[in-house]
């Protein structure tokens, strides 16, 4: 927290290494998210790339009071959710170009391999964009409810009801693969 | 059946790491972003403007023209109350739970309509003042004494801060924050950047 203060003051300050060490620090994170969202490696990559780069152009300008974390995870949750309109992806043809991808286009790509975890992204790829937002930036991001209420431009209410139904779909999408 | 803390589990566990290639082609090109960014930034080190404004006399009188006019618009802003009006009327609703004027003080485009019931998450007991009222033209900021937020995760404290356009001749209410201490003057800063021409609305 402290670290992210010293490194928001310092890449204002037009600092070459708080930038390297901000990248470091975010990138996985982001790009965990970003493929959580999408489920396409090539738009996740994308998007990281985008979001940092326009991260770079705003030194000069930037000015946030907020954790650097959700900002960071609010950027590539709007641009996923951009790119999410401008192609009208389905969830079930990503997932197939994304674990096609995984496994053998990529092999530089390193994932979670394990069965669970391949479940559970596709899993998560068949929930409605809205409930798998809600429940990637609640787990993954550490949002409060309040703050993506406020992204999502929606109720507290209606935010808890997404994030239960999303979680009770993907119990129950699980439980169906686990029964196959 | 999975329980769902396993489910929470396992999402936070979710890992994806960026390859060798995309790290130094992503990191190359932010490096690059942020040079590029440095060499085109606005002459900073121009000098004093206020220097340059009074070196002639010519630049002094539209100087003082300015001011002038600067002057007017706040007189002209004085004269429309309404955005007060306005602002009390949205506190008094807040206070009590008055959804359908809440609604109606709102801006139709805004998200507040959708998040009115968030209101009621304020502390009963809350007494809703008005500390500080900001407008131009246009657009106004309200900063509200200190309130209590509570819900299922926590208890928040802080003044409520309020941005309000005005649309057709009617001031509504288009953003509804919860702030702390250290973060309004923040918020105020903000304001005056994008409104040079805000002045302070007096309370009466």
């Amino acid at each position: 927290m402290i670290e992210d203060e010293l490194l928001k003051w310092r890449f204002k300050c037009g600092s070459r290494d708080a930038l390297c060490r901000i990248y470091e620090k975010y990138e996985d994170y982001l790009l965990t998210l970003a493929m959580a969202l999408l489920n396409d490696v090539n738009a996740a990559e994308d998007i990281v790339h985008d979001v940092f780069v326009s991260f770079a152009k705003s030194a000069e300008n930037f000015r946030l009071r907020g954790s650097l974390k959700s900002y960071l995870a609010t950027c590539v949750t709007n641009r996923a959710r951009d790119e999410i309109r401008r192609n009208r992806r389905r969830p079930a043809e990503l997932n197939e170009v994304t674990l096609a991808s995984l496994g053998s286009e990529r092999p530089d790509q390193q994932v979670s391999h394990g069965e669970e975890l391949q479940q559970l992204n596709n899993a998560i790829a068949q929930l409605p964009y809205e409930q798998r937002e809600v429940i990637i930036l609640r787990l993954k991001a550490g949002m409060k409810f309040r703050e993506i209420a406020k992204l999502q431009r929606v109720s507290v209410n209606t935010i808890q009801g997404r994030y239960r139904y999303g979680l009770n779909k993907l119990r129950s999408i699980l439980d169906g693969e686990v029964q196959k | 059946m999975r329980p769902e803390e396993n489910i929470e589990k396992l999402i936070k566990s979710l890992h994806f790491e960026a390859s060798t290639k995309l790290h130094n082609r992503t990191l190359n090109d932010v490096l690059e972003a942020h040079e590029k960014s440095k060499k085109t930034k606005p002459a900073e080190v121009q000098p004093n403007i206020w220097r340059k404004i009074m070196e002639t006399k010519v630049t002094r009188k539209v100087a003082v023209l300015c001011c002038i006019a600067l002057v007017s618009v706040a007189g002209a802003i004085m004269v429309g109350p309404s955005v007060y009006d306005t602002i009390q009327s949205f506190l008094s609703a807040i206070v009590g739970q008055d959804v359908s004027k809440l609604v109606e003080l709102a801006d139709p485009k805004s998200a507040i309509p959708r998040q009115v019931d968030d209101f009621k998450q304020l502390e009963s007991g809350n007494e809703l003042k008005l500390v500080s009222l900001h407008a131009d033209d246009e657009w106004a900021l309200a900063v509200t004494s200190d309130v209590v937020v509570v819900d299922d995760e926590d208890r928040e404290q802080g003044p409520l801060v309020i941005t309000l356009v005005k649309r057709d001749d009617l001031w509504l209410v288009t953003d509804v924050d919860l702030e702390t201490e250290a973060t309004v003057n923040d918020e105020l800063d903000r304001f005056f950047n994008n409104h040079p021409n805000a002045v302070e609305i007096s309370l009466r």
